[in-house]
């Protein structure tokens, strides 16, 4: 296994005054002016001399405090003497004698200590790339066990970003648990740790996002600081049909190398390391659809009329290809939605071909039409799915296992279209993703018309 | 003594070391803000019922001597208010910055409660002597001795004084809010106390066990009540078993060991030595070991457990296991797998079972072909008896995922059924996700409603694949059509029917079909009374 980089220690700068403060000390200051001056009686001070101390105290202390950390793979040095008794006067810590990380009030990172004393750091006074850093380090070297879930949902927003900074609430950290709760399964094999490294030191995985089985996937920076994200395999080539395995993933791997379309995720390496078949492919900010329908709640017609037909001629571009590629693993888990654009990220390659080989099917059987369950998938099953995500957006539910959908958007086209699509006979159902552009079309264009009228 | 050491030095205080700490004094970090998320989700009103009115009159109690010196400065006693003013706004803004406790201490003498990560560390103590009743709340839906999510709460009864008018009841939660300094001054005179103290607020697993331990070790029974509820939570305690489970390796901060375990390789302080790795599936490796104190051979099932994303998802995951575990280690029946321990070691968990030489039914068909009508027979009546077993217990046990891979023939020809991972008791069969192989699976396990009779169904397509050899078509009726098995097709046809309501309605009324085919099979005139229009038509169609 590849260790972590030896110690480049992390120095991070942390202005405990942020411009809020400021005004804060200064509104403070004026108050207890206008205090003693009612309780005295009288000018206790010059006026020259109070307005100095309203200005000039939060102005010397917006420049000069600062706190400054050093974070190496031992320990944490904290050179602020601010903190001197909080720590009790032992300012370096090491990363075992953390007890706990955790956020206060979304305003504070306190880092507590099992040997008592504390470290709460402002999370105003870090500017992005501090907190990068902070993060960076704290996914390095803590014990992941003493994150609190709301610093792991922190965390995770600020590395894959898509939304805003302060939905740091608890509908957001709650978002987070439960994807995580289902995207993190016990496994046969050891993950990857946040700092470890690949390819001689090339890449070094910043956070994993997902295992379970024999796969999971992580959040990797290579040496330009340039985000992507691995997917790893663990299928030693040991047992014949793993082997096998080994070499669709490879062949899969390589057919996807060769894809080119603005909507789906760009395929940019693959390789074998310690045994483990890597994937990496590009990274992709934001959220996908389903943690945006949760977010921000189900989506309006012309705007599932737009995913519609962009994810359409993503299909559309799949199955025209020779030999025809079919996806078989479209869920709304798989789409990104950002700024407007849709993004394909996952090919399920790993986890069909581990489904594969345990015979075992995890979750996501709302998205499956029963020929795929028989073991005939054809690109109508692809439709299938779409007409499942759309659905899902549409509604903000999962659709009913091995059902047609029937859903009453108040849109009576898109109705017909997801019924359409959703039909359990494959051959009764639309014939192929050109229709649905077709369709999405038609309806955009009636959509224009009366908005121009 | 012992507080005025701590924070010296790293480790000191932290009562890790059990040798020192189960002696005289234990000290524990809290952390209520887990706590709190934890109890928001699994619901728990533990301790606040019929509270919330008192509770509220406490934390406005905090802003009465503002408003006493609010009074003060109207009348113009100025001298009095200004340094009154600026302390209590010191106390006020050290005690709102900090308020909750960050350890607790439990020692000979009484319960302390320390604020510890603050400037000034201060404790305080509550005293045993005081203590005149300890309730147990648990959470909502979970049995009394289960300590997650439940409430402790500790009554105190002390001599009277002035501010012994109505009983305070604290939380971990008012302690945290404003009112602080009053809260805190009620806490240390007030003569009727109740402190509720959260369970799920220790930091570590292990830690809240030996409190609760120690609440029970300095009580004397005679002084006080018992309640029900409390005593039950000890006497759980007691059972070692969930001690080990949940043992948190937080001392060992990375893994030590990356890849499989090698040959003779010694798990669990040497007492298991590891034989060979057997099958990989994917969850778990299991491996074939060699019990060093028992001296028999055992098959340990290994499954690694996510740390990265904290202790949360930790935990979840581990509840997948530990579900089997404990479903396991409440079964006693002959045909199904006897779990003799489990463990975690290494952020690993181990269940430890009975090493049955034997092949599993998938095993036998790949290397010998189908299995012969007799042997599928034998296969069929074992199985029947071990799901009426597991659907008539008091909870009934969904297995949700019988398939030729999971039931075993041993050497000397019983049939034993293994790995529970996603069995569920039916009361909490309401899931989302779907697990299971799905050429076996039932039409209603699909949509997320397993019931007893999708086990008959797994049974049916596994037979189908007994007698075949070849896997049936997920989602469709079989029959395992072969002519002369007849009386088996009909039985196959009826454990695999689609619709829950043509298929047999339990484990017992297929048993009596099976009865039906082993007459039939030793007369003669029972193959037309078994068969009718329907069945034929089925037959014919699969035929086509």
């Amino acid at each position: 296994m590849s260790s972590a980089l030896q110690a480049a220690p992390y120095r991070v700068s942390v202005r405990f005054l942020s411009y809020r403060a400021m005004i804060g000390v200064a509104l403070s200051l004026i108050f207890c002016s206008i205090l003693v001056r009612v309780a005295f009686g009288q000018a206790a001070f010059e006026l020259v001399g109070i307005l100095m101390a309203i200005i000039g105290i939060p102005l010397v202390l917006f420049f000069c405090s600062r706190c400054n950390l050093a974070l190496n793979d031992q320990k944490i040095i904290v050179r602020s003497r601010l903190y001197e008794s909080m720590l009790y006067g032992r300012k370096e810590r090491s990363w075992q004698d953390i007890a706990c990380i955790r956020l206060r009030n979304a305003r504070f990172l306190i880092f507590d200590f099992k040997s008592g004393g504390m470290l709460p750091l402002p999370l105003d006074g870090f500017d992005s790339a501090n907190l990068e850093q902070i993060f960076w380090a704290i996914s390095r070297f803590a014990d992941p066990l003493t994150l609190n879930p709301d610093v792991l949902a922190m965390q995770r927003t600020i590395f894959i970003g898509g939304a805003k900074q302060d939905s740091c609430t608890q509908i957001f950290t709650q978002m987070w648990l439960d994807s995580m709760s289902q995207s993190f399964e016990v496994t046969n094999f050891v993950p990857l740790k946040g700092g470890q490294t690949l390819r001689d030191g090339q890449l070094s995985v910043m956070m994993p996002l997902a295992s379970g089985g024999m796969s999971s996937v992580y959040l990797v920076q290579d040496r330009d600081d340039r985000r992507m994200v691995l997917k790893e395999l663990a299928v030693s080539g040991v047992g014949e049909s793993e082997a096998k395995m080994h070499d669709l993933f490879c062949r899969e791997a390589t057919l996807l190398a060769r894809l080119a379309h603005p909507n789906i995720v760009a395929v940019l390496d693959h390789f074998v390391e310690n045994d483990r078949d890597y994937l990496l492919l590009d990274f992709v900010k934001g959220l996908n659809l389903r943690q945006h329908v949760m977010l921000y709640g189900s989506m309006k017609s012309p705007q599932i009329w737009k995913i519609a037909s962009v994810v359409a001629d993503i299909l559309d571009y799949l199955h025209g290809l020779s030999p025809q590629i079919v996806h078989r693993d479209l869920t709304p888990d798989n789409l990104i939605f950002a700024d407007g654009k849709i993004t394909l990220i996952d090919f399920g390659a790993a986890s069909d071909y581990v489904s594969g080989l345990t015979g075992t099917m995890i979750g996501k059987q709302c998205y499956i039409p029963p020929e795929q369950f028989q073991g005939h998938a054809t690109t109508k099953s692809d439709l299938y799915a779409l007409g499942c995500t759309l659905y899902f957006i549409a509604t903000g539910k999962d659709p009913e296992p091995i059902e047609q959908s029937m859903p009453e958007t108040g849109d009576r086209l898109l109705d017909l279209l997801i019924a359409d699509l959703t039909v359990l006979d494959p051959d009764q159902r639309l014939a192929d993703a050109r229709t649905v552009i077709n369709r999405a079309r038609s309806r955009v264009a009636k959509i224009a018309e009366v908005v121009s009228v | 003594m012992s507080q005025s050491r701590l924070g010296l030095g790293p480790g000191l205080g932290l009562g890790l070391d059990p040798s020192q700490s189960d002696e005289s004094m234990c000290d524990m970090t809290v952390n209520p803000h887990v706590g709190k998320e934890r109890g928001k989700k699994s619901g728990r009103v533990g301790g606040d019922h019929s509270k919330r009115g008192i509770d509220t009159l406490n934390r406005s109690i905090g802003l009465v001597p503002w408003l006493v010196l609010l009074v003060l400065w109207i009348n113009g006693i100025n001298s009095v208010v200004i340094p009154l003013f600026i302390a209590m706004s010191i106390v006020q803004l050290c005690l709102q910055t900090n308020a909750h406790p960050t350890n607790i201490i439990v020692d000979a003498l009484g319960l302390s409660l320390a604020w510890r990560s603050q400037t000034d560390q201060y404790s305080l103590r509550l005293a045993w002597s005081d203590l005149k009743q300890v309730e147990f709340v648990p959470a909502i839906g979970a049995a009394c001795d289960d300590p997650a999510g439940g409430v402790l709460v500790l009554s105190y009864q002390r001599p009277k004084n002035l501010f012994s008018s109505w009983p305070i009841y604290l939380d971990f939660d008012s302690l945290a809010q404003s009112g602080g300094l009053m809260t805190l001054w009620r806490l240390v005179v007030d003569a009727r106390l109740q402190l509720a103290i959260p369970l799920d607020i220790f930091t570590l697993e292990s830690d809240m066990e030996r409190f609760v331990r120690f609440v029970g070790k300095h009580l004397a029974a005679d002084r006080f009540d018992w309640d029900p509820a409390f005593a039950a939570l000890i006497g759980g305690q007691a059972q070692v078993s969930y001690t080990r489970m949940w043992l948190d390796d937080m001392s060992s901060f990375r893994r030590r060991r990356e890849g499989a375990l090698p040959e003779a390789a010694l798990v669990l302080d040497g007492r298991y030595r590891i034989e060979g790795q057997i099958a990989r599936g994917g969850q778990a490796r299991v491996y074939r070991a060699w019990d060093l104190i028992e001296s028999t051979s055992v098959v340990l099932k290994e499954f690694v457990l996510p740390v990265d994303a904290g202790v949360e998802t930790r935990g979840r995951s581990f509840a997948s296991v530990k579900n089997e575990a404990l479903l396991l280690a409440s079964l006693n029946h002959p045909g199904i797998v006897r779990l003799l321990d489990h463990f975690v070691e290494d952020h690993r968990a181990y269940l430890v079972m009975q090493d049955l030489p034997g092949r599993s039914i998938k095993q036998i068909v790949e290397e010998s072909g189908p299995l012969s009508h007799d042997m599928v027979v034998s296969i069929a009546k074992q199985m029947l008896g071990i799901l009426a077993y597991l659907h008539g217990l008091p909870s009934p046990i969904v297995h949700r995922d019988i398939s030729p891979d999971n039931i075993m023939v041993t050497d000397d020809g019983r049939v034993v059924l293994l790995d529970f991972n996603v069995a569920l008791t039916l009361e909490s069969n309401s899931t989302r996700t779907v697990v299971g192989k799905h050429n076996y699976m039932a039409p209603e396990q699909f949509k997320g409603r397993a019931n007893c009779q999708s086990d008959l169904y797994g049974l049916g397509a596994t037979l189908a694949f007994a007698i075949t050899g070849c896997a049936p078509k997920a989602l469709t009726q079989s029959t395992g059509a072969i002519l002369h098995d007849l009386p088996l097709s009909r039985l196959i046809a009826d454990l695999t029917a689609l619709d829950c309501a043509e298929r047999c309605c339990d484990a017992n009324a297929a048993e009596m079909l099976l009865d039906d085919i082993t007459s039939d099979a030793t007369g003669d005139d029972g193959l037309d009374q078994t068969l009718d229009g329907g069945w034929i038509k089925l037959l014919a169609s699969e035929s086509h």
